[in-house]
């Protein structure tokens, strides 16, 4: 190897969390914190140093009052501590309504819908410049949003952020006044980013319910764990709001190395959040409240496999050309054979199961949220059946985070009062009944679906709410699906009528809306994000500044980012001459007549929207 | 038994079924028609027309989707059974005659055309889209001559390459001879439409000759040129294929306006010239 490539290999932190790593008098304030008080530098390793992890994977955040810092529903992958100011959270599901993206398109009426005829444009990917003129936006119930242009600079912030100004007639502009000017000749290169402002807090607090978080607290330590999305919506109340906030990666070392902290985070997570999640779960519904505190006490929080499992996952997608041999990659959470230590509940991603059939491990099934692994076998061990081993495999796909609930505390507390239903040979099956809309895949061995199973599980299809599936032994390439698709979305085909294939089946290039939605992780502004009515994943054209994040993370390629145009054809460009690009995909229609347009106009029943976990529709519909 | 049947089979069944009573009612009014002294031909002709119209209401759907109109499976499903109802129909209405003069011979042949065209579409339809598993991966229409293109020019590469690498003409002379011509543009469309590997068979017989005159590098080349020409072949059946499955469509579709058309004239003509009461 010679030297050259060796000084070019990708570092770690070559690139930190902020523009530049964090200063020490930075990081002396950081660890100031109560938070790590308990935290010693010396119980890191020397390649891992603690002040190297806050420097690298920290940046200090400046937000002024209204500032939205973290949005309910987002994907978490970041902690935020109070260093400065106080903020606010969101404590009622009408709060967030009221400030969410008026959702958005509302449903056409006949004769709107039949006017796309003519209104819809020639030009593809038109856009009215209209749209740019006004960065600003109302939320569903009138509280004004206005999507800003942040400066993140560190180790000393400047206070870059965009002013507002006051436009003729009473209307919030935005204006180019910077503060703080002179001190940024001398900063390092600021790094931009977006902050959507609320504009009228007060009224906000005063008609629905916060809850107040000021320093040195931190929040959003649960999501960031658990890469769950954001509980509530927080924003900044104080003038100035000083914050650090540390990469989900910090969270995890840190938590790895000192058990101080570990204990701490542990603790505000069993405080905030463990409890309410073991009683959604069937098995714990007939458990009292004391009892449910016991076992939460000793309930032990574990999380496998990457975060980025959609990198890794396209990464061997690409060498390969193929994911056959995906399964070898799995984290191992718990092995056939072994002693079963505790009943595992999966907390969020997916899970495979698998048992070994000669050399090789045979997938029988997959778990996601709120299934549980091992009841069986403690069921069958409990009745004198079995001896703790387990009789099936779990490994992670992707992220999964999971609660591990000690054998003994099942057998102690659960057992005894568990609905019947829950104890019979198909114990799985029957709870995941129980569970929302969660059934796991079942694959019988003398049948078809083995193979079927393991395509779905290998390319990650199982993420799907509404996959669209193509029979190709019935689909004639006629492209009704497509120009049915163009018709409803101004001229331009949000999908591709092409992708990965199985049999008879294919998987299209369109937005499977996930259950793990990893391109909402890493928008700058929300665009991306979940309907607050239908739960579906859409991009909100307005506010989407076409950084591609989104279209970088969907592991499936389902995004697309096209270049805008304006009533001429021109491209649509900013100041720099740069052409405006957005992020596109299928939004299933939104605000369309009847549903997605692609499945209605398919005269041979050959295109369907699938959940892929009901795997009942599916077989029946793969089967006709 | 029942349980056995796949829901498209169901369908099928419940479709059938539904049709055969239809067809037995109409028969029975059309008699009931007839009984009255009435001309029967009005009522067959009138129900006929009204069939026609619902039927090209199809492709008028498929204009409009961004309307609730139903799914286009099931306006598939009504064209299908409601296309068999109306040729069952035209034969009462003609009374399983040929028709006399210019006008009605028109509108026979047209309807013929139409008819034919459609049970041929439905047959292509379900028979096509199973064959086009070969070769593993659906290909889209669209993309076929960029891939194919693509090909002809890595051939072509390769056999300008075995005269560099291996210092022999025999690559390169066959390409010229051979090959070029296979690689231009989609060849023998018919016989994969029959479904014969002739083509495709004499061309690797032709490689396998070749081999005895090659080094091991040579002979490297040629099996890479080999995959290639297999993947055109494979390009060439689904281009057939596909532009089958579209070109039906360039025939029933302007034979059904023309139909519509003369059936207008038809009737028309029909009441310029009764007598009576129909």
């Amino acid at each position: 190897m010679s030297e050259d490539q060796g000084a070019g290999r990708p570092q770690r932190w070559d690139k930190p969390f902020g523009p530049t790593s964090m200063a020490d008098a930075d990081i002396d304030r950081v660890l100031a914190l109560p938070s790590f008080s308990s935290v010693e530098a010396d119980e890191f390793p020397k390649d891992l140093p603690l002040r190297e992890i806050i420097a690298n994977d920290g940046r200090i955040q400046r937000f002024s009052r209204g500032d939205i810092i973290v949005r309910r529903g987002d994907y978490g992958s970041s902690v935020f501590l109070i260093l400065d100011g106080a903020v606010r959270g969101l404590a009622s599901e009408e709060a967030e309504r009221a400030i969410a993206p008026a959702d958005t398109v509302a449903k056409k009426g006949w004769f709107g819908a039949l006017a796309q005829l003519w209104r819809n444009s020639r030009i593809p990917e038109f856009r009215s410049s209209v749209k740019y003129q006004s960065d600003a936006r109302d939320g569903a119930k009138g509280f004004r949003l206005s999507v800003n242009r942040a400066i993140v600079v560190s180790p000393s912030y400047v206070g870059l952020n965009r002013r507002l100004g006051r436009a003729k007639s009473g209307e919030p502009a935005i204006s180019e006044s910077f503060a703080g000017a002179d001190q940024r000749a001398n900063s390092p290169e600021p790094d931009e980013t977006f902050v959507t402002r609320l504009e009228d807090i007060d009224a906000l607090i005063d008609q629905y319910n916060t809850f107040p978080i000021a320093a040195p607290e931190m929040f959003g330590e649960l999501a960031a764990l658990a890469r769950s999305p954001r509980g509530a919506t927080v924003f900044a109340e104080s003038d100035i709001v000083e914050v650090v906030e540390l990469r989900w990666q910090a969270l995890r070392e840190i938590r790895r190395w000192s058990e101080g902290f570990s204990k701490r985070i542990d603790a505000l997570y069993r405080e905030r959040g463990l409890i309410t999640h073991l009683r959604s779960s069937p098995i714990f519904k007939h458990v009292d409240q004391a009892t449910l505190e016991i076992i939460a006490g000793q309930t032990v929080f574990e999380t496998h496999g990457g975060f980025e499992w959609s990198a890794a996952f396209q990464r061997a997608r690409d060498q390969a050309g193929h994911v056959d041999s995906i399964i070898e990659q799995e984290p191992v959470i718990a092995e056939e054979g072994h002693y079963l230590d505790g009943l595992i509940l999966i907390r969020s991603g997916f899970a495979r199961v698998s048992v070994t059939v000669d050399h090789g491990q045979k997938t029988v099934g997959f778990l996601a949220n709120d299934d549980a692994f091992g009841l069986e076998e403690i069921v069958a061990s409990w009745r004198g059946e079995g001896d703790h081993k387990l009789r099936r495999s779990l490994r992670a796909i992707g992220y999964v985070d999971l609660l591990r609930v000690p054998t003994s505390l099942v057998e102690q507390y659960l057992l005894d009062g568990l609905p019947p239903e829950l104890l019979d040979d198909t114990i799985m099956a029957k709870q995941s009944e129980i569970a929302d809309h969660a059934q796991p895949f079942k694959a019988d061995a003398e049948t078809a679906e083995q193979p079927i199973l393991d395509f779905l599980i290998d390319n990650r299809v199982i993420n799907g709410t509404q996959t669209m599936l193509i029979n190709t032994d019935k689909c004639v390439n006629c492209d009704d699906c497509v120009r049915a698709c163009a018709a409803t979305h101004d001229g331009n085909p949000r999908f591709i009528r092409h992708g990965i294939s199985h049999r008879n089946f294919m998987v299209a290039n369109a937005c499977m809306h996930c259950v793990d939605p990893v391109c909402l992780i890493g928008c700058p502004t929300g665009a991306i994000h979940r309907s607050t009515t239908t739960g579906n994943v859409v991009i909100d054209d307005a506010t989407c500044v076409g950084c591609a994040t989104c279209a970088t993370s969907c592991p499936y390629n389902n995004i697309r980012m096209v270049e805008t145009r304006d009533a001429n054809g021109a491209l649509i460009a900013d100041d720099q001459f740069m052409p405006i690009a957005k992020a596109t995909k299928c939004d299933l229609c939104a605000g369309q007549q009847g549903g997605p347009a692609c499945e209605r106009a398919c005269p041979h029943d050959a295109l369907k929207r699938v959940d892929i976990r009901n795997s009942k529709a599916l077989g029946e519909w793969l089967s006709n | 038994m029942a349980q056995q049947l796949t829901v498209t089979s169901r369908r099928r069944v419940r479709n059938s079924t539904i049709t055969i009573i239809v067809v037995l009612v109409f028969g029975w009014v059309s008699t009931l028609y007839a009984d009255a002294l009435r001309q029967h031909e009005f009522l067959d002709g009138w129900v006929l027309a009204a069939g026609m119209i619902v039927l090209a209401c199809f492709n008028i759907r498929k204009k409009f989707p961004m309307l609730d109109l139903g799914k286009a499976s099931t306006w598939t499903q009504i064209h299908i059974y409601l296309g068999f109802f109306t040729v069952i129909l035209f034969l009462f209405h003609t009374d399983f005659d040929m028709p006399i003069g210019p006008l009605n011979w028109a509108l026979w042949v047209m309807f013929v055309v139409v008819s034919l065209s459609g049970i041929i579409g439905l047959y292509l339809s379900t028979s096509i889209p199973p064959k086009l598993e070969r070769g593993s991966e659906r290909i889209l229409l669209e993309r076929i001559p960029g891939f194919r293109a693509q090909l002809a020019r890595e051939v072509e590469d390769l056999a300008m390459r075995s005269v560099v690498d291996d210092a022999s003409m025999t690559i390169s002379n066959f390409f010229t001879d051979t090959l070029h011509h296979f690689m231009g543009r989609e060849r023998n469309l018919l016989d994969h439409l029959c479904g014969s590997p002739r083509k495709l068979s004499r061309i690797r017989q032709d490689f396998a000759n070749l081999q005895r005159y090659l080094d091991s590098r040579g002979v490297e080349i040629l099996r890479e040129i080999e995959d290639r020409v297999v993947a055109k072949d494979n390009l060439d059946f689904h281009f057939a294929h596909l532009m089958v499955l579209r070109l039906w469509l360039f025939i029933h579709i302007p034979a059904t306006y023309s139909l519509i058309f003369l059936a207008c004239v038809h009737v028309a003509t029909a009441y310029a010239f009764s007598t009576g009461a129909p």
